[in-house]
């Protein structure tokens, strides 16, 4: 096979190789390969569907994950195999009067999925339109990159996947690595996925993405917030109310608060620049919201303290976040296909997705399709609503409204 | 007696794989080395991952694609050969079409080749296999290719050995066994390609591919790029060995040859009315491949060229004179090579990303690492054939008593001592 090289051939030589290589490539060729990868890789060869394994053998699995992970990364990792809870059916609205286009959605999403830094890799694709030229995708910008945000005469649309009941990227999986759950989560085996990228070509949104190199989780840097109200949520777990303070030093004290990043500046090998090296800051007198900020839940056993000195509190940036689901947020490895999940690791356990706590101006909603009192009920009963290239009958379950 | 059959078969084969003249062990040496180049640089992006390549999210599909559903076309178009000399009982043609499965044969491995460079996870592809694997059928495409070509490869290794060692064991073949595998054939090739199209014709996210005529189009051009590989191999063979090859056989194939490149621009030119003409977003693709779009004007030179050299080798091919004129049906011949390969390579693959669906732009073209892995593939390939011919030809020159074909002038041994010299087409 021509996969690995060959040391300069002799006469002899000559007739060995051509033998194996056309008579029994296929074995040679295959043996030679897991003779040449790392444990992990040889483990993967030999493994079994998701679907096929029982309880037993999904815990060991993920006990041997856990051991992988920790070795990797020298911290505890927890990989669990949440299942979907009954009578849920995931659905996300976005209000598209309400994004400013502060692409924060985008690095907390990064930060929370353990996606990989460099390259970078992000599930959320926020496009820049003209007011007047409505939803028109050969004009949208997604490399816009202004000192503040909102900007007059645009408005934003990020878009990621959109959990389609009829979804093209599962129905071309040759080797059926990606599915959707019994809760509407469609989701990727990162152990079975073969790397065809099939499915990327017939996503009609771009929510696929592929693991183009080893991807890079941890690496260096904070964000420093003013915390303006606790409340308690029982169980030793508060509901925290932050404002950004870009200006101030870090000096991390809450050790659990959700994880973000800001943006680093990363040039593709191949000089394609992405994006750059500062977030834009926030226009609080052009927004829709008045005083943007950030909600997230801290498990305490006192509740953290408001903000007395700047760079009290901050967001972990850069760090790998540990708690992790099977079919979500746990370590990638290269050659893979991964994708947006609405946070399984999140939801599952009936918290938000990092998107929606995150969103400065409140503009994500979500929720339980099936419940009446859910806020995504609310809006799909109330707004107007549109579905994404509905001629493509995906049947999207992530709707876009306009809220004011 | 079987068993001492086949030890002769493999040590007469091997042996007439060893013994050959200077041009022969240099044309196997060079080739060696272009695997060995391939090699190498599949280690780089096999360690690396495909960071390397030239290919990112948004032109996720490139290079190797392209080389895939061109030789599935290579692979199809043996029938060329096939429905003359079977179906119409042709005889100059049925001598030689065993040249056409073997080319068969070379070009489905190529393309397993290309299918495992192009993998992420090239441990994995053994998921997408029926009963070892979790295979997605029926609705997966792909699995349906790969299941289509490896069957299709199956079937042209059983004719060609089954023809080749009757031959050597101065047996006429089986035409019980062997009549309705090669009429299966013809079905079979005509499925490939139209389950190769059916990958990309049946994306509902890209215009550009999602076209009821793309497996028409595939099958218009696999009916001119394979011939036109046939054709030159046919002239090479002919010199190398003096096997007889008549002229009548290779203007014939030329003329198949331009009745299927007419209909390849003919359906070409209905796609180009109908997106000019209707004038919607889905014609951004095609605005994108012939004059560039937004400033992005990376494929418009492949686009045109691929063009040009098709509608020349038309006119070629088309006029008597000019295809029974050895040169010029040469020239033709490399014409419609370079203009398919230059198409389904490069100019079919990368317009369907370009604009992606979100509207943006992705100028890709194939790097270096990308052109060393497909070098290397079609060293792999080149290498197969020059092996494989070098053991069927000495058979076809010696077997007197064929029912599948007339005799052969003697020369055998000559012929196995013979040379083949370096042909790229």
């Amino acid at each position: 096979m021509s996969e690995h090289p060959s040391p300069a051939p002799t006469a002899t030589d000559l007739v060995d190789t051509d033998r194996r290589d056309f008579l029994k490539a296929g074995a040679v060729g295959v043996a030679a390969l897991l003779a040449g990868c790392d444990a992990e890789s040889r483990e993967a060869f030999f493994a079994t569907h998701f679907h096929e394994l029982d309880a037993t053998e999904k815990r060991a699995m993920l006990e041997a994950l856990e051991k992988r992970y920790r070795e990797e990364f020298k911290q505890d990792v927890h990989v669990s195999a949440t299942p979907a809870m009954e009578g849920v059916l995931f659905g996300y609205a976005l209000d598209l009067s309400r994004c400013i286009g502060c692409r924060r959605c985008v690095y907390a999403c990064v930060a929370e999925n353990n996606s990989s830094r460099e390259p970078q890799l992000q599930y959320i694709r926020v496009l820049r339109m003209k007011n007047e030229g409505g939803v028109d995708l050969i004009d949208a910008d997604p490399y816009y990159d202004p000192a503040t945000v909102p900007e007059p005469g645009v408005f934003y649309m990020p878009v990621s996947c959109q959990m389609c009941q009829d979804p093209p990227c599962t129905k071309v999986c040759p080797a059926e690595a990606t599915w959707t759950e019994p809760d509407g989560l469609v989701v990727v085996d990162y152990d079975w996925c073969i790397g065809c990228r099939y499915c990327m070509a017939a996503c009609p949104y771009e929510a696929r993405h592929f693991n183009w190199a080893k991807p890079a989780v941890v690496t260096d840097g904070r964000l420093a917030v003013n915390v303006v109200r606790v409340e308690p949520k029982g169980e030793g777990r508060f509901v925290v109310t932050a404002t950004e303070a870009l200006d101030a030093p870090v000096n991390l004290r809450a050790p659990e608060v959700m994880p973000t990043i800001v943006k680093r500046p990363f040039i593709d090998p191949k000089g394609k620049r992405f994006f750059t090296d500062t977030l834009p800051v926030l226009n609080t007198a052009a927004s829709t919201q008045a005083d943007p900020s950030y909600t997230f839940e801290v498990a305490s056993a006192e509740p953290p303290a408001l903000t007395e000195n700047p760079g009290e509190y901050g967001f972990f940036l850069d760090a790998l976040n540990p708690d992790t689901e099977f079919l979500g947020n746990r370590p990638r490895k290269k050659g893979v296909v991964e994708k947006c999940t609405f946070c399984i690791q999140r939801v599952r356990k009936g918290r938000y997705p990092a998107c929606v706590e995150i969103c400065p101006v409140g503009a994500r909603k979500f929720g339980n399709l099936l419940d009446p009192n859910s806020d995504i009920r609310y809006v799909i009963e109330n707004k107007r609503l549109f579905v994404f290239k509905e001629e493509l009958n995906t049947k999207p379950k992530f709707f876009y409204f306009y809220g004011v | 007696m079987l068993a001492k059959n086949l030890y002769r078969f493999a040590t007469s084969s091997l042996r007439h794989v060893l013994t050959g003249g200077v041009a022969y062990w240099l044309w196997v040496v060079l080739l060696l080395i272009g695997v060995a180049v391939g090699a190498h640089a599949y280690s780089e992006q096999f360690r690396e991952g495909f960071i390397v390549t030239n290919m990112r999210d948004e032109v996720c599909w490139g290079f190797y694609i392209g080389n895939f559903t061109f030789l599935v076309g290579i692979a199809a178009a043996a029938i060329v050969l096939v429905i003359p000399a079977y179906v119409y009982d042709w005889k100059p043609i049925r001598e030689i079409a065993i040249i056409g499965e073997l080319l068969a044969i070379c070009a489905v491995v190529m393309c397993m080749l290309f299918v495992m460079v192009d993998v992420g996870q090239p441990l994995r592809v053994w998921h997408m296999l029926p009963l070892v694997g979790t295979a997605n059928l029926p609705s997966s495409v792909l699995a349906w290719d790969v299941l289509t070509l490896s069957l299709y490869l199956v079937l042209n290794f059983v004719i060609v050995t089954h023809l080749v060692y009757r031959g050597f064991v101065g047996k006429k073949p089986s035409k019980a066994f062997v009549v309705p595998l090669i009429l299966f054939s013809i079905p079979a090739a005509v499925g490939i390609q139209t389950v190769e199209a059916f990958v990309l014709s049946g994306l509902s996210a890209r215009p550009f591919w999602n076209s009821a005529i793309l497996p028409a189009r595939f099958l218009a051009s696999a009916f001119c790029s394979g011939p036109a590989i046939i054709l030159i191999l046919l002239q090479l063979i002919r010199r190398t060995w003096h096997l007889e090859i008549k002229n009548e056989a290779l203007w014939k194939i030329a003329e198949l040859m331009a009745y299927a490149m007419f209909l390849n621009l003919f359906l070409f030119g209905a796609e180009i009315f109908r997106e000019y003409y209707s004038n919607t977003h889905h014609l951004l693709s095609y605005v994108y491949s012939f004059t560039g779009l937004h400033g992005y004007s990376a494929i418009v030179g492949y686009s045109w060229a691929a063009v040009i050299a098709s509608v020349l080798a038309f006119l070629i091919f088309i006029v008597p004179r000019f295809r029974k004129n050895m040169f010029l049906l040469n020239v033709g011949a490399v014409l419609i090579y370079v203009g398919v390969y230059i198409e389904k390579g490069v100019a079919l693959i990368v317009p369907g990303f370009n604009p992606s669906t979100l509207g943006g732009f992705y100028e890709y073209t194939p790097n270096w690492l990308e052109l060393r892995v497909a070098a290397g593939i079609f060293s792999a390939g080149f290498l197969l054939f020059t092996l494989m011919i070098k053991v069927t030809v000495p058979v076809l020159l010696t077997r007197k008593t064929d029912a599948l074909a007339g005799p052969a002038p003697a020369g055998g041994e000559r012929a196995a001592a013979g040379v083949l010299p370096a042909a790229t087409p």
